[in-house]
């Protein structure tokens, strides 16, 4: 057997060969239109993980983050037929979150106004659950630029997309989140 | 720390090499930099969590609820469009058949314009025999409700016509007359057409 055919046949075979994955997500799109239940969960299981992950950082509480994730489907599902597809599926959907953790943020906020003040949290068992509580303590736009760049890996660029602000805006929230960050763990490794 | 090179960095106001040169002979940049990188560092193991059980199915459940209340919203927006239509035509063509007064000059057509929105008509007529005969199977197929709601939108389109027709008997050539008799057709066209093209 020739040299050249001896290595193709030692080759591992090939599959066929991976479908464009612009394509597929243009195709998921159009029946999500269509309204078609199998291509939403298509979508959710591309992307609940980092949905939720999102949610959790920017909420502090398992239900609600649930919660938040499900209100972001119901209304992917209303303004599908808004969706122009510049930016991935993903991207527009993580903007539908944030702005439903927004909501969930503020109607939060007014049920705490009605009860009294509950005090504060102590230091944590370790610094993971410490940077967990001092992440919620950040502002809310501040804590998404930060859960987005160094939680969920997204880029600077998209995530200016994802939030409608400038890319200088998102560089200046990440290193203020930083900054108080250091400034919260530093504080509760000196406190006795 | 007194030094803002690394700020500067951060918030893009200072290029990568010109930071790296400084990085070099600033202590306070260098012990800003390693504390960054434990927080982001550590941020970066946040990321781990478990799928909820029966969170898509929870999802499912919503969005199925979702598209029943937008099925519902349809047909009070279709109804209230058959409502408005009928009323509409009704009340133009009850008026003009009030005046009953005859037309000035100005309002009967011409032979050769008569002929012209005659054949237009006979257009419509035409395509609407055709489409008479497809969309009738169509809405024994759709949901019952839909196809009510469809059965009186042409009921109604219906009565219109024939009013023009018997209007028209005596005054053939009256523009307002026919215009609205060609007006009804239209919309009868229209009507058919999109039950023939609706996704059941």
């Amino acid at each position: 057997m020739p040299a050249a055919l001896a290595l193709e046949a030692s080759l591992p075979k090939r599959g066929p060969l991976p479908a464009d994955p612009q394509q597929a997500e243009r195709e998921t799109i159009a029946a999500c239109r269509r309204g078609d239940l199998g291509a939403y969960e298509r979508v959710f299981r591309d992307h609940w993980r980092r949905l939720l992950s999102v949610a959790l950082r920017m909420l502090g509480d398992q239900a609600d983050a649930e919660d938040a994730v499900q209100t972001a489907f119901i209304r992917l599902h209303r303004n599908i037929g808004r969706f122009r597809g510049e930016a991935g599926i993903g991207s527009y959907l993580m903007r539908i979150l944030i702005n439903v953790c927004h909501d969930t943020l503020r109607a939060r906020k007014r049920r705490l106004e009605l009860r009294p003040a509950e005090p504060p949290p102590g230091p944590g068992p370790d610094l993971r659950l410490q940077l967990q509580e001092a992440i919620l303590s950040l502002p809310e736009r501040m804590r998404a630029c930060f859960v987005l760049y160094a939680v969920e890996g997204f880029p600077q660029k998209e995530i200016a997309e994802m939030l409608q602000i400038r890319e200088g805006t998102v560089k200046a929230q990440v290193f203020q989140a930083k900054e108080r960050l250091r400034a919260i763990l530093t504080d509760e490794e000196d406190s006795p | 720390m007194s030094c803002d090179r690394y700020q500067e960095r951060e918030t893009g106001r200072l290029d990568e090499s010109a930071f790296q040169a400084h990085l070099k002979d600033c202590p306070d940049c260098r012990e800003q930099m390693r504390e960054d990188e434990i927080i982001t560092d550590l941020a970066a193991t946040l990321t781990e969590i478990t799928e909820p059980p029966f969170l898509w199915e929870r999802v499912e459940g919503a969005l199925r609820a979702e598209q029943r209340r937008a099925r519902r919203r349809t047909w009070v927006y279709r109804a209230a469009a058959v409502l408005v239509v009928g009323l509409g035509l009704g009340a133009l063509l009850q008026q003009q058949l009030r005046l009953g007064a005859p037309e000035p000059a100005t309002g009967l057509y011409t032979a050769e314009a008569l002929e012209k929105v005659r054949d237009r008509e006979r257009e419509y007529a035409a395509a609407i025999e055709e489409l008479e005969e497809i969309a009738g199977e169509r809405m024994e197929r759709m949901d019952s409700e839909l196809a009510l709601l469809y059965r009186d939108k042409i009921a109604t389109i219906d009565t219109q016509i024939d009013r023009c027709l018997r209007a028209l008997h005596g005054n053939p050539a009256n523009t307002h007359i026919r215009r609205y008799l060609l007006l009804a057709l239209r919309d009868k066209r229209e009507t058919l057409e999109e039950i023939v093209q609706l996704q059941l």
